[in-house]
């Protein structure tokens, strides 16, 4: 019990820095739009196809940035779990280099790649495989280009945690019994990585709903997901209420998704060795 | 079952040879052991026969087929590991149920084959449990019964019971001699532990730095050994330096320290007169009487340490060396104690010294 409550004392300041600066100002939000206009301007979210169009834009972009980083991610994360090459740490470092450069100036590089003039079409012409130059910028794959090479990192360290816990001789058993490599990922690593791929994935799918620089830059001026519908709504619209109103169905979407990760792999999860009598 | 060849087999990392030109065969239904310290080879070489990495050069024979480029999950060779490697995320059952349900059996089979190999290992009823509700005797069953279900040709066994308390060692000990004279399966046991290599195997192999040092029965490796090395990593204790004289009534004399011990003329075959030798004897063979004679040297105990079943005590002033007899029975001695110490002739072992142990 003592410990217990030594532990707590040690949580507090986070604990207490997180309730007045997150949580009271966000119910504060929360009551200040409901008082104004009601819940007028959920409804309106909720009615108004231009605002779920956003909606669905922001979970669609956010599921295929998760995707293809856990796909790419996923060798990169077992190779440098198993590999015993000195250079481990070096390529820990260089997963890593990406932080040391803001969302914004990566955006601008990737503005300088894929634009209309830019290094990708100019090769692309160059060998002759395009006549035309391909319209990346402004698009929806320009974001999630730059969304996964801004949050695959996440992914990249969720997954080498989790992979180098894995028994080395765990998959070695497995090719003993019989499994090809195949058989023994499907039936072994990738299910033991489980814990690591969803910590990956609720993270870099939450990064991915909130961010805002990334659709703003690379997405151009007509392309909209919530982040940047919040700001929008504040700077040209002056619509406060629909700003919170936009702010909240975002908390409350990326909530919904991970109670359901939660829920859906909670079971899994205590077999896998959360369970006391171990 | 099948048998087992390694032929010149090497294995290098880098600049250094791991294994160094290994010859072994192995018999159907025979339990090598591999004893040797840690980096002697020894788990190298299970790595290789299990095909987890390849051969440097040299060849590995299983009914006499060389299985070079054969991957190792089409081996069909079961391997035990020392830290026991279960699938955590999997039951009992599905566990031992792994290798067999790879290779499509029936399911009712299945069911049947691992009830039987459950019940060899004394679990049954354990087979919804999941790994870490066992204790580590019930895991390292587990693993056993999950390296035999599936028939394995060979069966590799790394550090068996190195992870075990005094009397589950025994208790298992007992246990994988029964199930593999049972099943017959062709084993290979790596060990650092002499007890355990040769309580288990039929014949060992002791290795050390990559290369095989001494092959023989247990007994042999046990009472003679090859070298004093080997003697060494044996248990024997007491080594003694001296100079061997001239055969006299099938004995030789050898001048320790201003003593003379005999030794028989077999032990010292091919030693000429006049070379430097070591002698060892375990310390079970020395024993204290009370009157002088023949291979009968005084000394003083410098400490007794009593240990249960018997009193070791280490006697100084004999020879230059120590020696450390143990008495089985109840001892009074104590330190400052005068002592005569007998070294019976045919209990004795002697090498000529190399230039290692100089």
């Amino acid at each position: 019990m003592e410990r217990k409550r030594r532990a707590f004392l040690l949580a507090l300041p986070t604990v207490l820095a997180l309730l007045v600066f997150f949580l009271i100002p966000m119910v504060y939000i929360l009551i200040k739009t409901l008082l104004v206009n009601g819940f007028a301007d959920f409804t309106k979210f909720f009615t108004d196809p231009f605002y779920l169009n956003i909606l669905w834009t922001t979970v669609r972009v956010s599921l295929i940035s998760t995707l293809i980083s856990l796909l790419l991610g996923y060798p990169a994360a077992y190779f440098i779990a198993r590999t015993r090459s000195k250079l481990k740490n070096v390529m820990m470092i260089v997963i890593l280099f990406p932080f040391l450069v803001s969302a914004v100036v990566r955006s601008y590089g990737w503005m300088v790649i894929l634009g209309t003039n830019g290094i990708l079409n100019q090769f692309l012409q160059g060998i002759g495989l395009l006549s035309q130059p391909l319209k990346i910028l402004n698009t929806e794959a320009a974001v999630v280009i730059g969304m996964i090479h801004l949050l695959i990192p996440y992914m990249i360290l969720s997954l080498v945690g989790v992979l180098q816990s894995i028994d080395p001789n765990v998959e070695y058993a497995a090719y003993s019994l019989g499994a090809s490599p195949a058989k023994t990922f499907t039936k072994v690593v990738f299910p033991l990585s489980m814990p690591g791929i969803i910590s990956g994935c609720v993270l870099v799918f939450t990064m991915s709903m909130t961010s805002y620089v990334t659709p703003k830059l690379l997405g151009g001026s007509k392309f909209r997901m919530m982040a940047t519908m919040v700001v929008q709504e504040i700077n040209v619209n002056f619509n406060w209420g629909a700003a919170s109103a936009i702010s909240y169905i975002l908390l409350l979407t990326i909530l919904a998704v991970q109670v359901a990760v939660v829920l859906s792999t909670s079971g899994y999860m205590k077999r896998m060795g959360g369970g006391k009598n171990a | 079952m099948a048998t087992l060849e390694l032929k010149n087999l090497t294995k290098k990392f880098g600049d250094f040879t791991a294994v160094d030109n290994m010859n072994i065969s192995v018999a159907e239904g025979e339990m090598i052991a591999l004893l040797g310290g840690s980096g002697c080879g020894k788990t190298t070489t299970l790595r290789m026969i299990a095909g987890f990495t390849e051969p440097f050069s040299g060849s590995i024979l299983v009914s006499g087929k060389d299985v070079a480029k054969i991957p190792p999950y089409k081996r069909n060779i079961g391997i035990f590991f020392q830290n026991y490697a279960l699938f955590p995320h999997m039951t009992v059952f599905e566990n031992v149920a792994f290798g067999l349900k790879l290779q499509k059996l029936p399911k009712n089979e299945i069911k049947e084959r691992v009830e039987s190999i459950l019940g060899l290992v004394k679990l049954t009823g354990f087979d919804k449990r999941y790994p870490r509700e066992l204790s580590g005797g019930q895991q390292q069953r587990v693993a056993l019964a999950r390296a035999l279900v599936t028939r394995p040709s060979i069966l590799l066994l790394d550090e068996p019971l190195s992870n075990l308390d005094a009397t589950l060692r025994v208790e298992m000990q007992v246990e994988i001699k029964r199930i593999q004279t049972e099943l017959g399966i062709t084993t290979i046991i790596v060990t650092h532990d002499h007890e355990e290599a040769v309580s288990l195997a039929d014949r060992v192999i002791v290795m050390n730095a990559g290369r095989i040092l001494q092959i023989g029965s247990p007994q042999e490796i046990f009472d003679r050994p090859a070298s004093a090395f080997v003697a060494d990593f044996m248990g024997f204790s007491t080594f003694i330096h001296g100079t061997i004289g001239l055969p006299e009534n099938r004995k030789r004399p050898v001048v320790c320290s201003g003593h003379t011990l005999f030794v028989p003329e077999a032990a010292a075959a091919g030693l000429d007169s006049g070379t430097p030798c070591t002698l060892t004897i375990r310390s079970e063979n020395i024993c204290l009487t009370d009157e002088p004679g023949e291979n009968t040297v005084s000394g003083v105990v410098q400490s007794a340490t009593y240990r249960g079943h018997a009193t070791r005590l280490e006697v100084k002033g004999c020879f230059d060396e120590m020696v450390y007899p143990a008495v089985s029975d109840y001892t009074e001695k104590e330190n400052g104690n005068h002592v005569l110490v007998h070294f019976p002739a045919n209990r004795i072992c002697v090498y000529k010294n190399t230039m290692e142990e100089q």
